[in-house]
């Protein structure tokens, strides 16, 4: 691929394709963001992606890294690569709106880690991408904004929170894109909108200068098209800034380097309880496909039992996560209530009410439950795999806001195989697998001991590489 | 014993004060009852000694 210049199409070529061809110098950073402006121009007015974009900057940018390459030279392995951000990664002296009208005229004061190091390995800042107010939502619809659509079907959700990104990245407007992921914000968007999303171990990812959620939850990751994409932008935005404590005090892996590795001697987690329940049979005939694709690539396949605290650990979730959220808005829900959406306004409310003692209990379990989980379920095998989306993904009708008992379902439903892995602090990465009978992208978690994003990467790789799954084109894109 | 709409209301205008609509209380009161059942259930395992700061040791203690 990196040995010829392509005529057209580069928003089709990955990242690692699109950066490789840069580096070769047969293709400019400028040529790749003309390419982008192009895909958004045609997409964008009907996806709703963006909600702003600095093409000035963006191809001041382009020049001076095509003038650095020109010299021979290179800034980093994501060198002239056009990326776009949920507007939650704070730049100094940019508004970052985090999706509400209450933070829509405030210039940061600082700039995100993870875009400060994006910045050094080379790569170009689009733009901001669409989101759910404050986060807060797994369906993807934001009243403050024009609807997200999902590139293979208009008529169904995006998801989110960081529904932006994954539109955009499944769309070809750019080549990947930072979510967060608190309950499942980066893999239920990856998992409907067909790309790959990656929730690093819980501190890996400094989250300095983004939007906060939930403290103890919230963690910072990329949607991308590939596997091998996702691991080159893990490399470079993963480690300690100095400013997070939480990150861990590690070296940061090369993890492309292992992607190759063959699966002979690993050994792949089927789970048992949880994950099999309130299955919709079109993602378990997907489930059961992608099981053997690892068998055949020489993986071992081993049921494991997943502990009764697992359930707990979802319940638990939203109790830490609304508390928190509660603690971050108090100000504003008193004196700027009018400002919120109504759905997001309503979803704060609770935890301004959750005692304290309550919290700090869940927090002391959360300790014993990943003690636990990682006993149970990494003792005889080295990763799990499991449904991201438990069912199709949803119409917007289904997910229409309401008070009603079919709407609340949904909204769990959506969020029930990923939020317990957050409270764990574990990492997965959404893979898409199939699709299910209505046309629509569908994808297994792969679940990991804590900082084994080497193993999720190489296994999630080889996936891709046996099935081609992940170069399927959404309807909405046209041939 | 389920949490009572008026026990949260009144504790809204105690020490919250955030403005919420009369018709979410009782929704509010199911949505707190379930999450403080999630909450006792956690008390089945509890430790004196367990510090939640722990958490981040415990990720990296259990990466193998």
């Amino acid at each position: 691929m990196a040995q010829q210049k392509p005529a057209d199409g580069l928003q089709n070529l990955t990242l690692c394709e699109t950066a490789d061809l840069i580096q070769s110098g047969k293709v400019s950073a400028t040529e790749v963001l003309q390419a982008c402006f192009a895909q958004i121009d045609r997409l964008d007015p009907i996806h709703h992606a963006f909600v702003w974009q600095d093409r000035e900057s963006a191809l001041d940018r382009a020049r001076w890294l095509d003038s650095v390459r020109s010299r021979g030279e290179t800034v980093g392995p994501l060198h002239g690569v056009p990326m776009a951000h949920k507007d939650m990664y704070y730049r100094a002296g940019r508004i970052s709106g985090c999706g509400s009208r209450i933070r829509s005229n405030e210039p940061a004061k600082t700039t995100a880690t993870a875009l400060r190091k994006l910045d050094g390995a080379g790569a170009i800042d689009l733009g901001g991408l669409a989101m759910v107010e404050f986060a807060m939502g797994p369906h993807g619809f934001n009243a403050h904004l024009p609807r997200s659509l999902n590139p293979w079907d208009h008529d169904r959700v995006p998801c989110g929170s960081s529904s932006g990104s994954g539109v955009a990245v499944a769309s070809r407007m750019v080549y990947a894109s930072l979510g967060s992921d608190t309950g499942g914000s980066i893999r239920c968007p990856a998992a409907a909108n067909g790309v790959v999303g990656c929730l690093p171990t819980n501190g890996l990812v400094s989250r300095r200068g983004a939007m906060p959620m939930s403290w103890s939850l919230d963690c910072v990751g990329p949607l991308t098209r590939t596997v091998k994409d996702a691991a080159r932008v893990l490399k470079v935005i993963a480690g300690q800034d100095g400013f997070d404590d939480t990150p861990a005090a590690t070296p940061v892996p090369d993890y492309e380097s292992g992607l190759e590795r063959p699966l002979s001697g690993i050994r792949v987690g089927m789970p048992r309880g949880y994950f099999d329940q309130d299955l919709h049979p079109d993602v378990q005939k997907a489930i059961t496909a992608s099981l053997d694709v690892f068998r055949q690539a020489g993986a071992t396949l081993v049921h494991v039992d997943i502990p009764k605290s697992f359930s707990l650990c979802s319940d638990l979730h939203p109790l830490v996560m609304k508390a928190e959220g509660a603690a971050n808005h108090r100000p504003w829900k008193r004196t700027r209530n009018a400002e919120y959406s109504e759905e997001v306004g309503k979803r704060l409310e609770a935890g301004f009410f959750i005692a304290a003692v309550d919290y700090i209990n869940a927090l002391q379990y959360r300790v014993f439950a990943l003690e636990e989980f990682t006993s149970a379920a990494f003792s005889h095998v080295d990763a799990l795999l499991a449904p991201v989306l438990p069912i199709p993904t949803p119409t917007l009708e289904q997910t229409a806001y309401s008070n009603g008992p079919a709407y609340l379902k949904m909204v769990v439903a959506l969020t029930r195989n990923t939020r317990p892995i957050n409270f764990l602090g574990l990492p997965a990465l959404s893979v898409t697998c199939g699709f299910t009978s209505d046309g629509m992208p569908t994808s297994f978690q792969l679940i990991g001991r804590p900082f084994s994003e080497p193993l999720l990467f190489r296994l999630g790789h080889r996936f891709q590489m046996e099935t081609n799954i992940h170069r399927a084109i959404p309807k909405a894109l046209g041939a | 014993m389920p949490i009572k709409p008026e026990l949260l209301k009144a504790l809204n205008e105690q020490t919250q004060n955030i403005p919420v609509a009369q018709e979410r209380w009782p929704e509010l009161a199911v949505e707190l009852d379930q999450l403080r059942i999630a909450a006792e259930a956690a008390l089945t395992v509890h430790d004196f000694d367990r510090d939640p700061g722990e958490f981040p040791a415990v990720l990296r203690s259990r990466r193998t």
